[in-house]
């Protein structure tokens, strides 16, 4: 009698977030598959075709390929580093590591720029002390500032799922091989790298994934010499409204991406999790005390600062400062203070890119981020909790985790290709992109709060129903109160996607509703120092948004499995 | 020369001193039992032995020669972990054959006694099961076969019988006793469990916040336990306060009456303060023929333990004490009881 009642209260549960997933996913996914097939033999016989597909598909391999090698190359050592010892600033550059999981790509891009770009510190200070004009470096719209940018953002990835593996990793195990007379190589060898491969496949995969769905460093910070899949994507549609030619593209990429998505999972379920033992904190770490751990700590420390901190670092200086000419040199500008860059956010100028005054980017995007966690947070807990009840979750389960192998752009394009005749339109824009955001942000949001459910003993729910609860007196008293950290650790997180969000956003925004992204693209893209200023100042405030909601997940102290 | 000889090792673990001083030797063929409580370091003793961990100060010598440098993996000593650490990744087979490969053994030789040491464990039927479905009791013998398998010159076992349910421990427990026994093996063991310790150990070191308190066989640790905390330990929880009246005899007063003690100690002296404890099994009805360390007391509670009554006798309102009786007496029922002088421990008392 219960039990049906429950299964029924499941359905009605499911059938909302499943009915916005349709109209919103699949719907639209569909509507761009059919338009690719329906146009597919003609645009094939064009060679012209054939070779775009072929160039933005072998570059987007070589470059994911390539930043993922350099990725592991820099993170294994790192992880071995943060699973294995303690050491001075090791705190600080747990929690500076964790940036880059909610910095968005325009920031990151904006971080670089800031560092090595034209107008950047580095080639500010060489420029002064050459006493010339021309920047010295510059490594904008190279293969290398692609790399380095998909380094800075996966590294982190990298020391947080081996690391903790490893760290977790019962070391009673290696000490058995030890005492059964395994040197530490052989230990390593035979015990160790056997029982954290799981982890470490699922890195590289994760690595590999999010290189190959890169859009925002590639066109930021690759320029226009460098297409991936997703970025002839975005300018098949933007620039030649060639739309079928885009969704071949589409469909190539998400049959990678949903075939990445599936072996992760795959890893997933196989049990990531190492043997683990109940520890005290820090127990089994160590203090680097041989010659060759003091010059490995050393080493990887200090390439990690570099890489997180110097990028933020500058973009924060930068945009603060301001450059005038010297009076006392011919050649050669002198660098003052200034907060110019954060007042020109509220003047609507004449030959502005927007229709509207910069601020109203900041506004945008704060609005629509909150509408989007709202309303991901409650479709995520209406599914985790209709996942419950369901007799079947797997095969649900899958459904629900299909965007997650879907890239933004395919999201922007579907959304652009179904909602066209609305989308032009300012008032529908406001909506659509929220909504696209909302289904980014979903995987996210249920794969925080679904283990944060599953993890509440069954037998609470027994006990208050035991006590006289009724099903919803038993989620508001007992699972609410329980689940908050997880659920406002998933708002927030809900909340910096949509915030930072570019792939998709750069498909429907018109220029009455710019959010900080995309404003930030457009104004890095321009000339001038007015235009550099303000992408820097409006980056900042994403930044600052960013390390608010950081230091309040902190407080939170939930530590979500983000193996995603 | 001892085989194994720990001399002053010292370890502290958070500014804390974890072991103050250990020193013992253990001799060939001889099984000596680590006895203590949780968190007493009893484990970390047998991680500085096997080299798994440093000690801060001291020695550990093997047939005389200082072993304090060689790593973990030279030294050939057996350890079996607590939870037994066995290699998820890896079958029955290849957990046991672990060691014999690291000593790069021919795979034939490697089999055959890889399937002896099951044999031996009684779990030769298990041979290529993967180890992660195996039960509690399963897996402690598949780890005990790894550990023996490449033929260790000392074997050490840390609570190897604490993960299991009572029956198992005392079934699997006395399979152990004699495995050491056949294969002459020296073995250092670490319980909590004194049961455990009294039956398997040919000698006894109980140790207490980082120091060994006592040492000993296990009739001499347990006949004659060094101070009250030992006393307590071993489950003699029987104690009460007192002054010395008189030495020779040593006669004590107490709040529930005098007592004669037939424990002998040089150093007491008439006026010194000391801890007296009943044993359990220290009392009679009342005997018409005796006078002395006769005591009055109100029965307040009767369990049925085997074969005896442990009854709760009351002696004023605080001091409950309880005895194993062969008869059984009612609740609230007065009885007089004899308290036998040679089974009557006294201690001196710093208080």
């Amino acid at each position: 009698m219960s039990d049906n009642r429950t299964s029924k209260s499941g359905i009605w549960l499911l059938a909302i977030p499943l009915a916005f997933l349709g109209v919103f996913y699949f719907f639209p996914l569909g509507k761009l598959i059919s338009l690719a097939i329906s146009q597919s033999n003609s645009l094939i016989d064009k060679p012209v075709n054939w070779q775009i597909i072929k160039d933005a598909t072998g570059f987007t391999f070589f470059q994911a390929g390539l930043s993922t090698l350099l990725t592991i190359l820099l993170g294994l050592p790192a992880a071995f580093l943060f699973g294995r010892f303690k050491f001075p600033g090791k705190n600080s550059l747990r929690i500076a590591s964790t940036l880059p999981f909610i910095l968005p790509t325009v920031v990151v891009a904006a971080g670089f720029n800031a560092l090595i770009g034209p107008k950047g510190w580095l080639n500010l200070i060489l420029m002064g002390v050459m006493n010339t004009t021309n920047p010295m470096i510059n490594i904008q719209n190279t293969l290398a500032a692609i790399l380095l940018a998909h380094v800075f953002y996966n590294t982190s990835l990298v020391i947080r799922i081996v690391g903790s593996s490893l760290a977790q990793l019962d070391r009673k195990l290696e000490d058995a091989a030890q005492t059964l007379g395994a040197s530490p190589w052989k230990t390593f060898i035979k015990v160790t790298l056997p029982l954290i491969l799981p982890s470490i496949l699922s890195a590289i995969l994760l690595v590999f994934l999010f290189n190959f769905t890169s859009f925002g460093v590639i066109l930021i910070m690759g320029g226009p010499a460098f297409t991936t899949l997703e970025v002839e994507i975005y300018i098949q549609t933007m620039q030649f409204l060639n739309l079928p030619l885009a969704g071949i593209l589409s469909l190539i990429q998400l049959s990678f991406t949903m075939l990445a998505t599936v072996l992760l999972l795959r890893i997933g379920d196989q049990g990531m999790g190492v043997p683990v033992m109940p520890r005290l904190k820090q127990e089994g770490l160590k203090v680097p005390v041989k010659n060759w751990e003091k010059v490995f700590t050393l080493i990887i420390v200090l390439l990690l600062f570099i890489l997180l901190i110097s990028p933020i670092l500058s973009l924060v200086i930068r945009s603060f400062s301001i450059t005038v000419p010297a009076p006392d040199r011919e050649t050669g500008e002198r660098i003052v203070l200034s907060f110019n860059h954060f007042r020109d956010l509220f003047i609507n100028r004449q030959q502005s890119l927007f229709y509207v005054p910069p601020i109203k980017a900041v506004w945008n995007s704060l609005r629509f981020a909150g509408f989007s966690a709202f309303l991901s947070l409650i479709l995520g807990m209406m599914l985790a909790f209709g996942l419950r009840f369901s007799k079947r979750p797997r095969p649900l389960n899958l459904i629900m985790m299909l965007p997650l192998g879907t890239s933004a752009v395919t999201f922007g394009l579907s959304f652009f290709a179904a909602f066209a005749g609305v989308a032009g339109s300012q008032k529908w824009a406001g909506l659509l992109i929220p909504l696209v955001h909302i289904l980014i942000s979903l995987p996210f949001v249920l794969r925080v709060v679904q283990p944060a459910l599953q993890s509440i003993p069954e037998n609470l729910k027994f006990a208050a129903q035991s006590l006289g609860a009724k099903p919803f007196q038993v989620w508001r008293y007992v699972e609410l109160p329980i689940m908050w950290r997880a659920l406002m650790t998933a708002a927030v997180y809900a909340f910096t996607i949509s915030l930072g969000e570019f792939g998709a956003t750069s498909f429907l925004s018109r220029p009455e509703v710019p959010t900080m992204p995309v404003a930030i693209f457009r104004y890095l893209n321009l000339p001038g120092s007015s235009n550099y200023g303000q992408a820097m100042a409006m980056a900042v405030i994403i930044l600052f948004v960013c390390m608010i909601s950081m230091a309040f997940l902190d407080r939170l102290q939930f530590n979500p499995n983000l193996g995603k | 020369m001892p085989l194994l000889e720990i001399n002053n090792i010292t370890k502290s673990y958070q500014d804390q001193m974890l072991l103050d001083g250990i020193s013992f030797s253990v001799e060939n063929n001889e099984t000596v039992c680590l006895l203590g409580p949780s968190g007493g370091g009893k484990s970390t003793i047998l991680r500085i032995i096997s080299g798994l961990e440093p000690a801060e100060n001291g020695q550990i010598l093997w047939q005389g020669k200082d072993i304090s440098d060689q790593p973990a993996y030279a030294r050939h000593f057996g350890l079996m972990f607590q939870d037994y650490a066995l290699f998820p990744h890896m079958t029955v087979f290849e957990n046991v054959a672990f060691g014999l490969r690291m000593q790069k053994l021919a795979e034939s030789a490697t089999e055959s006694n890889v399937v002896e040491m099951l044999e031996l464990v009684n779990m030769e039927n298990f041979i290529h099961r993967r180890v992660t479905d195996l039960s509690g009791g399963e897996q402690q013998r598949v780890a005990l076969a790894r550990a023996l398998a490449p033929k260790p010159h000392l074997l050490m076992l840390d609570e190897p019988l604490a993960a299991l349910d009572r029956t198992l421990r005392e079934k699997l427990g006395e399979e152990l006793r004699g495995l050491l026994r056949k294969m002459k093996i020296p073995a250092i063991y670490v319980t909590h469990d004194q049961q455990e310790a009294f039956s398997i150990a040919d000698q006894i070191l109980v140790l207490n916040e980082g120091r060994i308190v006592q040492s000993g066989t296990p009739s001499e640790v347990y006949s004659q336990p060094a101070s009250p905390w030992l006393a307590t330990f071993f489950g003699l929880d029987n104690q009460i306060h007192g002054k010395i009246i008189s030495i020779d005899p040593l006669k004590v007063s107490t709040a529930i009456g005098d007592f004669e003690c037939a424990c002998q100690k040089s150093d007491f002296r008439p006026g010194d303060l000391v801890i007296l404890v009943f044993k359990q099994t220290g009392a009679e009805m009342h005997n018409e023929l005796e006078t002395k360390n006769m005591i009055k007391g109100r029965v307040t509670e009767t369990i049925f333990s085997a074969d005896r009554f442990k009854t709760k006798v009351a002696f004023n309102e605080n001091i409950i004490f309880e005895f194993l009786f062969k008869e059984e007496y009612g609740t609230d029922q007065v009885i007089k009881i004899w308290i036998m002088p040679d089974s009557i421990l006294c201690f001196g008392s710093n208080a």
